[in-house]
C-alpha cells in the first residue's frame, strides 16, 4: 500500500525586499515516511529559509506546505508537530539536561511520571546515561554531548517530521562522521521522516536516502546520493559534490544510442556516457578517479605535464596541465607512475563515466 | 583583556592619577562619612569629633520605630510608606517596562525609534516640572490617589532605568532559543515565561533594585506630591532638617546609607557576574 | 496603534511581502505607553497653563507670562541658573577626568568596582542625608570653621554653606557619575598603542596628553559635560537644601510662582523653558554621540 508523504511542498516561494530577492523560488519537495532527505547547497541558496518555512518560523510568499496531508498555512510553529535541531543547538542554558529534554513534553502537558520515563528513554537512545547526565548543566557538556541533548530534546516529542539545520557544523570531521552514522541508525530505528539541511556533501551523502541540490532558491537536481554523484546534470552540481574536471566542448561529432562523441578544446575527441541537446558552451565533466594516467602514450590519450603530485589517505593524486592549457586532476589507488613534477604523461577518461552537461 | 603596559601606569604620573582620584573620592564621600561618624556620638549635639562613641541614638531611633510613642514622631509611618512606594514603583516599572523592552529588542516596527526616544525622555525631563504638573492634575481631578500619585511619578522616572537593564539582558538572549522553544510546542506566552523571563531575570532584578533605590531616596517629586497621609521618609528628613536637629536624625540617615550601599552591592554583583559571563 | 501593527515584521526576516503573523506589539507597548503618556500630558498641561491668564489658566489665553519671563529679575535668575549649571558642568568634567583615567588604567577589578560604587553613592543616596553631612562639615559650627577658628582665632571665618559655593559643591558632587562614565568609555577606546607610538616618537607625557589623549577623549567628556549641564539646569533639591534662601534657580522660582505667589502662567512658562532646555541638551548630546560614532567608523 502506498503511504502518504509526511511532507509535501508545492510551488513554494519566499521573496524579500518586495520581490527583488527570491530566496526560495517555486520549489517542490516530498518526504516519505522513514526517509531522510538532505537539502544541499552553498550558504544563501535558500535551504535554511525553506526549512524555517516548514517549521513555521518564517512564512512563504507563495505556495503550500502540507504535513501529514494537512495544509499548515497559518499554523504557528508550536502547532505543527515538526521538530527542529538547530545549528547552534539552542540548548536552554538555564535548564539542566533533564529539563531541556523534558521541555517539549511539559508543553504537551504530560503527567510528571510519564515525562520522567520518556526523558530517561530519550537520553538512553542518544547514549547519554540518564543517571550521569540528567542533572548536569549545559555548560558542563562537550560539543558532542550537547548535540545528543539537542537530538534527544527534539526526538522525545515524537514529531511527525524532524528538521536538522546543520547541527554538526561545529564538530570536527571525525566526530561529525561518527555522529552522522549514529544519527542515521537512530533514524532507521525510529522510522523517522527527516529533512537535513547542510552545505557539507559528505555528511549529506552519508545520512540521506535522497539529496536535493539547491542554488539561488531553485532545486537543481534531486536523487539518491549515488545518482547525483554519478550523473550530475550540471557543472554546478558536479562541482558541489566533489572535485570535477571540466573540458569545454567545441563540436559534437556524433550522438547515437544515448552516447556521444565530442571534440573538446583540449584537442582530443572523447566518448561520453550520455547525449542530448546541449547547445552552446557545453562541457564534458568527469571525476579525478575516472581517469587513467600512463607514462607512455596508449593512443587516443591527452598529453600533458605533471605539475604536482600528492599521496593522501591511500590515494595518489596528480595535477596535470594538458597541451591545450587545460588543467585536470587525476587520482588512483595505485601509484601508476613514479612521475614527479615536469614529467610528461598521457591521460585517458573512462568513457562510461564522462558526461556532457550544459553550461 | 589586553596586556597591561607601562604607558601611564607607572611613575609619577600614575601616582598623581591615583592620588587625585583618592582625594576626590574622599571629598565626594565626606558628607556621608560625617553622617555615619556623628550618628555614633554620645553627646547631644552634632559636634565633631564626637566626645565619645555610643549607640544611644540608635537606641533612640529604635524607640522611635517600635516604642509605644512610635505614632507621634511619624518615623515608622514614613519609613513604611517609603518602602511601600519604592516596592510598588519597582513593580509598576517591571510590569510596564519588561514587555516594552521585549518588543523593542525583538521586533522591528514603524515608529520604533520614536518610542525609544520617548522612553529616554524621563531621564532629562525636569523633575520639578513633572512634580508640579502632576500636582496640578491631581488637584484638578478632585480625587484622592493616596500613595499612587507618588508611585506614578516615581514610575515615570524609574522606567528608563529599568528598561536599560532589562533590554541589555534581553539583547543577550539568542533568538534561536525562543525559536527552539516554539518548535518544541511552546506558545508565545509560554516562550516568554519559560525562556525570556528566566534568562533576563538578572537584568530585570538589578533594574528593579535600582528603581527601588531611586524611589526610596527621591526628594523632588515627593516634595510636591506628599500629603498628610502619605509622608515619605525623604520628606520626614526634610522636616527634621528644618525643625529639631538631633543626632537621631543622623542615625536614621546612617541606616539609609547602609541600606543603599547594600542595594548597590547587590546590583553590582548581578551586573558584574553578567559582565564576566559575556 | 494600527499603523504600528500593520508594519510589524519578525526580526530575522527583514522586509516581507507576505501576510505575516503579527505578534501583539501594541499590547506590549501599552503599559509603558501609559507612563510616558502621563509625562506627555504633564508637558501639555504646563504648555497650556503658560499661555493662560492668571486665575484662568484653563480658559483664558494670554502671552503675558512669556513677557514676564523677559523681566530683568527673571532674566537674571535664568542666566544665574544656566551659569551655575555651566560652572558645575565644567568643574565636574575636570574632576571626572582623573577618576576616568584611573578607571581605565587600573588593572585591579576590585579597585575599579570600589571607585564606581564610590562615585555612584553621592548620586544615589538621599540628598537630605548628604546635606546633613555638608552642614556638619561646612556649616557655621562645622568641622572646617572649627579648624580655621582654632588656628586663627576668628569666629565663624568662612561661610560656605547656604550660598552659591555650597550649591555648586552639591551640584558637582551629585552629578559626578554622569561625567565620569562617558569620559571613561571614551578613554577606554583609545588604543594604548597610540600612546606608545607617541612616546616612541619622542613626545613627552604632557604632549601625549595634549595631542593624543585629550583630542580623542574630548567627545566623551563633552557628552558628559552636556549631561551634567542638562541635569543641573533643572536643579531643585540641591539649591533648596544647600542654598538656604539665598540661591534661586529656575526650578525654585517655578515652585514659588506655582505655590505661594500663585502666578501659575509664569511658573508654567518657566517650566516650558526648562523642558526646552532639557530637549536641547538631549539633542546636542545625541549629535555628539552620533558624530563621534561616525568618526570611529
Amino acid at each position: 500500500m502506498e503511504q502518504n508523504p509526511v511532507l509535501e511542498i508545492r510551488n513554494l516561494s519566499r521573496t524579500f525586499a518586495h520581490g527583488a530577492v527570491r530566496a526560495v523560488d517555486q520549489i517542490d519537495l516530498d518526504v516519505q515516511p522513514g526517509e531522510i532527505v538532505s537539502i544541499l547547497g552553498p550558504s544563501g541558496c535558500g535551504k535554511t529559509t525553506t526549512m524555517r518555512i516548514i517549521a513555521g518560523l518564517d512564512l512563504p510568499t507563495a505556495g503550500e506546505v502540507r504535513i501529514l496531508g494537512k495544509n499548515v498555512a497559518g499554523k504557528p510553529p508550536h502547532q505543527r508537530n515538526v521538530g527542529l535541531v538547530f545549528q547552534s543547538l539552542a540548548i536552554f542554558p538555564h535548564m539542566s539536561v533533564k529539563q531541556n529534554v523534558a521541555f517539549g513534553l511539559r508543553m504537551q502537558g504530560l503527567a510528571r511520571n510519564l515525562i520522567e520515563a520518556k526523558v530517561a528513554k530519550a537520553l538512553e537512545l542518544v547514549q547519554l546515561s540518564p543517571e550521569k547526565f540528567a542533572g548536569r548543566r549545559p555548560s558542563e557538556l562537550s560539543g558532542g554531548q550537547l548535540q545528543r541533548v539537542a537530538l534527544a530534546r527534539t526526538l522525545v516529542t515524537e514529531p511527525a517530521l524532524v528538521l536538522f539545520d546543520e547541527p554538526m557544523a561545529a564538530l570536527d570531521r571525525r566526530l561529525r562522521d561518527y555522529m552522522a552514522v549514529e544519527l542515521r541508525s537512530i533514524q532507521k530505528q525510529l522510522g523517522l521522516a527527516a529533512v537535513y539541511v547542510t552545505h557539507d556533501q559528505e555528511t549529506a551523502s552519508m545520512m540521506s536516502d535522497r539529496v536535493i541540490i539547491m542554488n539561488a532558491g531553485k532545486i537543481l537536481q534531486a536523487g539518491t546520493p549515488e545518482e547525483i554523484y554519478e550523473t550530475p546534470n550540471s557543472k554546478f552540481v558536479s562541482d558541489f559534490l566533489g572535485d570535477t574536471n571540466t573540458l569545454r566542448i567545441e563540436r559534437v561529432l556524433e550522438q547515437k544510442d544515448g552516447k556521444s562523441l565530442v571534440q573538446t578544446n583540449a584537442g582530443v575527441t572523447i566518448r561520453v556516457a550520455n547525449s542530448g541537446d546541449i547547445g552552446e558552451g557545453a562541457f564534458v565533466i568527469f571525476r579525478p578517479e575516472q581517469t587513467i594516467v600512463y607514462p607512455a602514450d596508449p593512443g587516443g590519450a591527452f598529453e600533458g605535464e605533471v605539475v604536482s603530485s600528492q599521496f593522501r589517505s591511500g590515494l595518489h593524486r596528480w595535477q596535470i596541465v594538458l597541451r591545450g592549457g587545460n588543467k585536470l586532476i587525476a587520482q588512483s589507488t595505485e601509484n601508476r607512475l613514479a612521475s614527479s613534477a615536469g614529467d610528461t604523461v598521457w591521460v585517458t577518461i573512462d568513457p562510461g563515466k564522462a558526461r556532457i552537461v550544459r553550461q | 583583556m589586553s596586556m597591561p603596559t607601562a604607558t601611564g601606569r607607572f611613575g609619577i604620573e600614575w601616582q598623581l592619577v591615583k592620588g587625585i582620584t583618592c582625594m576626590l573620592l574622599a571629598l565626594m564621600l565626606a558628607p556621608i562619612c560625617m553622617v555615619l561618624v556623628i550618628s555614633f556620638t554620645s553627646g547631644e549635639t552634632l559636634q565633631f569629633p564626637p566626645p565619645a562613641l555610643s549607640l544611644r541614638w540608635y537606641q533612640e531611633v529604635w524607640t522611635m520605630l517600635v516604642g509605644p510613642d512610635a505614632g507621634i514622631g511619624r518615623l515608622r509611618e514614613s519609613l513604611l510608606v517609603s518602602l511601600e512606594i519604592a516596592a510598588l514603583t519597582s513593580l509598576v516599572c517591571v510590569l510596564a517596562g519588561v514587555p516594552t523592552s521585549y518588543a523593542l529588542v525583538r521586533y522591528r516596527f514603524a515608529g520604533k525609534t520614536v518610542i525609544e526616544e520617548l522612553i529616554g525622555l524621563p531621564v532629562v525631563f525636569p523633575a520639578v516640572v513633572l512634580g508640579i504638573a502632576l500636582l496640578v492634575l491631581v488637584s484638578a481631578s478632585d480625587l484622592n490617589f493616596g500613595i499612587f500619585q507618588i508611585v506614578a511619578a516615581h514610575s515615570i522616572i524609574g522606567l528608563p532605568f529599568l528598561m536599560r537593564n532589562c533590554m541589555a539582558a534581553m539583547r543577550g538572549i539568542d533568538p534561536m532559543l525562543e525559536e527552539a522553544a516554539m518548535t518544541l510546542g511552546a506558545s508565545a506566552p509560554k516562550v516568554f515565561r519559560e525562556i525570556v523571563l528566566p534568562l533576563a531575570s538578572g537584568g530585570i532584578g538589578s533594574g528593579a533594585i535600582l528603581v527601588f533605590i531611586l524611589s526610596f531616596n527621591e526628594f523632588t517629586l515627593s516634595y510636591f506630591l506628599y500629603s498628610v497621609d502619605v509622608f515619605p521618609l525623604s520628606i520626614w528628613l526634610f522636616q527634621q532638617a528644618n525643625t529639631s536637629f538631633s543626632p537621631a536624625v543622623f542615625a536614621v540617615s546612617s541606616l539609609i546609607v547602609v541600606v543603599n550601599v547594600a542595594a548597590v552591592l547587590v546590583v553590582d554583583a548581578v551586573i558584574g557576574s553578567r559582565g564576566s559571563a559575556a | 496603534m494600527t499603523a504600528i501593527e500593520s508594519s510589524i515584521t519578525p526580526l530575522q526576516s527583514m522586509e516581507n511581502d507576505a501576510p505575516i503573523r503579527k505578534p501583539q506589539i501594541g499590547l506590549l507597548l501599552i503599559p509603558s505607553g501609559m507612563l510616558i503618556g502621563l509625562l506627555l500630558v504633564c508637558a501639555l498641561v504646563v504648555l497650556r497653563m503658560s499661555v493662560g491668564e492668571r486665575d484662568a489658566e484653563w480658559t483664558g489665553w494670554s502671552l503675558k507670562a512669556y513677557v514676564q519671563l523677559a523681566s530683568a529679575r527673571n532674566i537674571g535668575i535664568i542666566i544665574d541658573t544656566i551659569w551655575m549649571a555651566l560652572l558645575s558642568a565644567l568643574i565636574t568634567t575636570l574632576v571626572a577626568f582623573p577618576i576616568a583615567l584611573f578607571l581605565t588604567r587600573t588593572t585591579s577589578t576590585l579597585a575599579r568596582r570600589v571607585v564606581l560604587i564610590a562615585i555612584l553613592l553621592p548620586m544615589i543616596i538621599s540628598l537630605l542625608v548628604q546635606s546633613f553631612g555638608w552642614m556638619a562639615i561646612l556649616g557655621p559650627n562645622g568641622l572646617l570653621n572649627q579648624a580655621i577658628s582654632a588656628a586663627t582665632g576668628i569666629e565663624r571665618p568662612l561661610s560656605l554653606l547656604f550660598n552659591r559655593t555650597g550649591v555648586l559643591l552639591g551640584l558637582v558632587q551629585t552629578s559626578i557619575p554622569l561625567a565620569v562614565l562617558p569620559a571613561a568609555a571614551a578613554l577606554r577606546s583609545i588604543p594604548i598603542s597610540l600612546e606608545e607610538a607617541a612616546n616612541v616618537l619622542g613626545a613627552n607625557r604632557i604632549r601625549t596628553y595634549r595631542h593624543i589623549i585629550l583630542p580623542l577623549a574630548w567627545p566623551g567628556m563633552a557628552a558628559g559635560a552636556i549631561l551634567v549641564f542638562g541635569f543641573n539646569t533643572g536643579a531643585f533639591a540641591v539649591p533648596l537644601l544647600l542654598g538656604g534662601l539665598k540661591v534661586t534657580t529656575i526650578a525654585v522660582v517655578i515652585r514659588d510662582q506655582m505655590g505661594s505667589l500663585s502666578n501659575w502662567p509664569l511658573g508654567a512658562a518657566l517650566s516650558v523653558l526648562l523642558i526646552l532646555l532639557a530637549l536641547a541638551v538631549q539633542s546636542l548630546n545625541r549629535l555628539i554621540v552620533r558624530t563621534n560614532a561616525e568618526i570611529k567608523e
